[in-house]
């Protein structure tokens, strides 16, 4: 073989094996929070399944109860449209975290209520522009 | 609407204007593109082939080149660098 | 009166910028160089016309006039001064005219620089250049202008300032590095594309736009550095790279800039991979316009759809158009990119770089493919679906440890092949002491992952020192030098090569750190005055807990002794909860913020953060974080950044050369 279809052959076969990894770990991610279905508050009222998912919305106003003995854990009311889910939460809550943030959470829906394992904020209105850059990184992740 | 400021800044943008089309006025301007551009790039391709010849020995010295692919090579760059410091000679002669 | 004289200079701008393009294409039609230098004329009156309306914006902004809606959005009297000027950046329509204000400057400086050559490319060089500049000065001109002015009924008293989370040095900076990085690739673009439509032949021009990506692509590293530096220093969560789609949007540049920065030493010193690297450029200049889309129009992070402004689908246009454009010139001169000479062996130097190649795009393409897959999973199926840091970091280790092996092996290749006794005498001491470090890794207890990252960074720390040594030999041998004066002189004669290494030395430093993060430990909990808890073998004691009225927030202040388990005192860690606006009646303005405390050594970085304070039974809660091996990262990027400048430095003879 001439060195040339040599080397065009492999880059082709090296190009394939990429792209067919990629492939491979988009279906079969190894862990559940790799690829996370987001949905609408009323798809997940109204459906049966338990598979983790994504949310958004805003924090309903007054909704927000700290727990007596665990300033760590909190329970709130999120609300999309006219629709409210119950949401608790253990861990650092973002500092942007209040009344009418917009939020997203990452759970399971049990039982009536979202027990989310991961709470992130967007800007609150006052900053809007500002914190384009810095609301995506707005992340506390913790497991619990 | 005509305040002053505007009057001062009407002024000089015309000026502007006016100094980034006065060439078009100027009759037919030779073209330095043609010959300069020459010169410009052979005296540029002969610094370049000064650089290619340390850097091939250098590679040689390392180990990086085969001898006789370094012989080649070196060989092919030191004719191609006379021909460009005669043919740089020719055009400045002129 | 100036904000008028901002939007007139942008306007004028836009004009001026059509009737430079017109003159221009004129020239290149006829060959008449009047028309050239009247359009060459324009294009400086264009970028200087663009620095006078960022230069008014600035003036409005330190001056506080809040009759512009941009000075009263983003900034307030009370704002620090410094804080006043970086809202340049702060917002949408502010960042988009300081694009075109870091372009025009690089354009001055580009037409500067050839005033007295590339007579045949210019025209298109500048032609490139002014349709960017067009672009984004329709932008400002009709979609978000900068100098809008406020939409109120009554005088606008104050504006409404810059979150204090904002308010430091870092991330004061970060947006124009990384800016520099960003705009800077559009120049190599734009000599790329007309080396491309007048056939220039010839490695002259790579030559030019070699240092020039060079400087860009150190702007750009150092952008996302300092992101991620901010992000670890003020966002509390512990890590330094989340996957965002705002933080792929910078790197994926980088990566095909890498690659493209790689490549094009091949066609200098062997005129091979030119259809590489015109498409690597044009990559990466896509993906630069690209990643202000990304950044700008809030698409990907935002929890709602597309934002109010049309300004998501023109980028996205821009982008379809020039990658279309730039495929069909492709396709256009193809026969004549197309070079002579081939490959001749897999083990040769010029393949290492081809491979470079194909890896840093394989890189790019799963991180493009897991930043848009929201998108694409949402109009295929109509389910959004996330794609989470775990995604990204599964899919890019292993490609991320070839890149790392390759740094190695690279610099060890022979021009043309590698021999089988070279192969021994260069490969054999590497990879020889890789094994070994591997089997003592082994031993140690870790495992998969970590041990193959440690072996290829020894490997690759082996193999530039080998490089090193050759070097030094050589001379030594050659010329009888001493061997501290060869290294010196070996360096200075060949700065590049040498920068390089040590920026590859940097790079395994940063994957050392990259590796630490296998070994992250985090806990939280809350603690009583004289409680304790413990994260691996560290311990946390609340010694006091303070509470403190400071000029613009309250604070309060805990003291955690950490301890290792043998008894002995580590440090004192303070982190702290502040309330920005804690006076104002309405508690929903008053703004908590977590002061970290980090105490950071090479071998660990111990990261506390104040989470929460149950305030009646005086009991503090806190997120605790042991992250192993962080400033690896910031050393490597910082010998990075040295080995670049390195790279850099003018030799006597460049001067003359640039």
């Amino acid at each position: 073989m001439l060195p040339k279809n040599k080397v065009v052959i492999t880059v082709t076969g090296l190009a394939l094996v990429a792209l067919f990894w990629i492939y491979w770990v988009s279906a079969n991610p190894m862990d559940e929070k790799a690829m996370v279905k987001f949905i609408s508050v009323q798809e997940v009222l109204h459906t049966e399944n338990h598979e983790r998912v994504r949310i958004g919305g805003i924090v309903a106003d007054g909704s927000i109860a700290l727990s007596s003995t665990n300033k760590l854990e909190v329970a709130f009311t999120l609300k999309e449209g006219d629709s409210f889910l119950p949401v608790e939460f253990i861990g650092t809550r973002p500092d942007l975290f209040k009344n009418g943030a917009e939020v997203i959470v990452e759970g399971l829906y049990q039982e009536g209520s979202f027990h989310a394992d991961i709470l992130q904020t967007k800007c609150a209105s006052r900053y809007e522009g500002d914190l384009r850059d810095a609301s995506s990184y707005s992340l506390d992740e913790i497991e619990i | 609407m005509f305040s002053f400021s505007m009057l001062i800044l009407f002024f000089l943008f015309s000026l502007v204007f006016l100094y980034s089309i006065w060439p078009l006025f100027k009759g037919t301007i030779f073209n330095p593109s043609n010959s300069q551009d020459m010169q410009d790039a052979l005296e540029r391709r002969k610094s370049i082939l000064y650089r290619e010849i340390q850097y091939i020995d250098a590679e040689y010295d390392i180990g990086n080149l085969d001898k006789d692919d370094y012989n080649l090579s070196r060989i092919k760059l030191v004719q191609e660098t006379s021909d460009i410091i005669a043919e740089i000679k020719l055009i400045s002669s002129n | 009166m100036t904000p008028v004289l901002g939007s007139v200079s942008l306007s004028l701008a836009a004009g001026f910028g059509i009737l430079s393009i017109i003159l221009l294409s004129l020239y290149i039609r006829s060959d008449d160089y009047r028309f050239f230098l009247a359009g060459r004329r324009m294009a400086i009156i264009v970028s200087v016309l663009v620095i006078i309306a960022t230069l008014v914006l600035v003036k409005e902004l330190i001056t506080s006039n809040f009759d512009v809606d941009y000075v009263a959005h983003y900034t307030s009297i009370e704002t620090p001064t410094v804080y006043k000027f970086t809202a340049l950046w702060a917002g949408q329509s502010g960042s988009l005219l300081f694009w075109i204000f870091i372009l025009s400057i690089y354009s001055l400086i580009t037409i500067f620089q050839n005033r007295n050559r590339y007579h045949r490319m210019m025209p298109w060089v500048l032609c490139v250049i002014l349709t960017v500049q067009l672009f984004f000065l329709i932008l400002t001109n009709f979609i978000t202008n900068p100098f809008e002015p406020t939409n109120a009924d009554f005088i606008v008293a104050n504006g409404l300032g810059l979150n204090p989370l904002l308010q430091n040095l870092t991330m004061a900076i970060h947006p124009p590095v990384l800016y520099l990085g960003f705009v800077g690739f559009t120049i190599p673009f734009a000599f790329t594309v007309a080396a491309l439509l007048t056939n220039e032949k010839g490695s002259l021009w790579v030559r030019s736009i070699r240092r020039w990506s060079l400087v860009t692509w150190l702007a750009l590293s150092s952008g996302i550095m300092l992101g991620g530096w901010w992000a670890y220093q003020e966002l509390g969560w512990g890590g330094y790279w989340a996957w965002d789609p705002v933080e792929n949007a910078s790197f994926m540049p980088w990566l095909t800039g890498t690659a493209f920065l790689h490549s094009i030493i091949i066609q200098e010193k062997k005129n091979m991979l030119r259809i590489w690297n015109a498409i690597l450029i044009m990559l990466t200049f896509a993906l630069t316009i690209f990643g202000t889309f990304l950044t700008r129009s809030g698409v990907m992070s935002s929890v709602h759809s597309f934002t109010e402004s049309s300004l998501g689908p023109i980028f996205l246009a821009f982008v379809a158009i020039i990658v279309t454009v730039c495929a069909v010139l492709i396709f256009h001169v193809l026969p004549n990119l197309k070079s002579n000479k081939h490959i001749e062996s897999l083990t040769s130097r010029e393949s290492g770089f081809l491979f470079n190649n194909v890896v840093f795009v394989t890189m790019c393409f799963a991180v493009f493919w897991g930043t848009i897959f929201p998108v694409i999973s949402e109009a295929v199926r109509g389910t959004k679906i996330t794609v989470g840091p775990p995604f990204f970091n599964q899919v890019n280790v292993p490609i991320g440890l070839l890149l790392l092996m390759l740094t190695g092996v690279g610099p060890l290749l022979a021009w043309r092949r590698t021999s089988r006794s070279n192969f021994i005498k260069y490969f054999s001491i590497p990879i020889g002491l890789a094994l070994i470090a591997a089997i003592v890794f082994l031993l140690s207890g870790f495992r998969g992952y970590v041990v193959i990252s440690l072996m290829l960074s020894v490997f690759v720390v082996v193999a530039i020192v080998t490089e090193f040594k050759r070097g030094i030999q050589a001379r030594v041998n050659r010329f009888g030098e001493s061997s501290f004066v060869a290294f010196r002189t070996m360096v200075r004669k060949n700065r590049s090569r040498y920068g390089g290494y040590f920026v590859h030395l940097g790079i395994v430093l940063m994957f050392i750190g990259f590796t630490g993060q296998a070994f992250n430990l985090k806990k939280e909990f809350g603690l009583g005055i004289n409680d304790r808890e413990h994260l691996g073998n560290i311990n946390f004691e609340l010694k006091q807990l303070l509470e403190e009225e400071r000029p613009n927030h309250f604070a309060w202040i805990s003291e955690l002794l950490v301890t290792g388990n043998d008894g002995n005192s580590i440090t004192t860690l303070r982190p702290e909860k502040r309330i920005y606006f804690h006076r104002d009646s309405n508690p929903d303005r008053r703004q908590p913020h977590s002061e970290l405390d980090i105490h950071s050594t090479l071998k660990r970085d111990i990261y506390s953060v104040f989470s929460s304070i149950d305030a009646d039974n005086d009991i503090a809660f806190f997120q605790i974080m042991i992250n192993p091996l962080v400033q690896f990262v910031w050393y490597g990027g910082s010998i990075l950044v040295l080995g670049t400048l390195v790279a850099l430095w003018p030799s006597r003879r460049e001067k003359l050369l640039t």
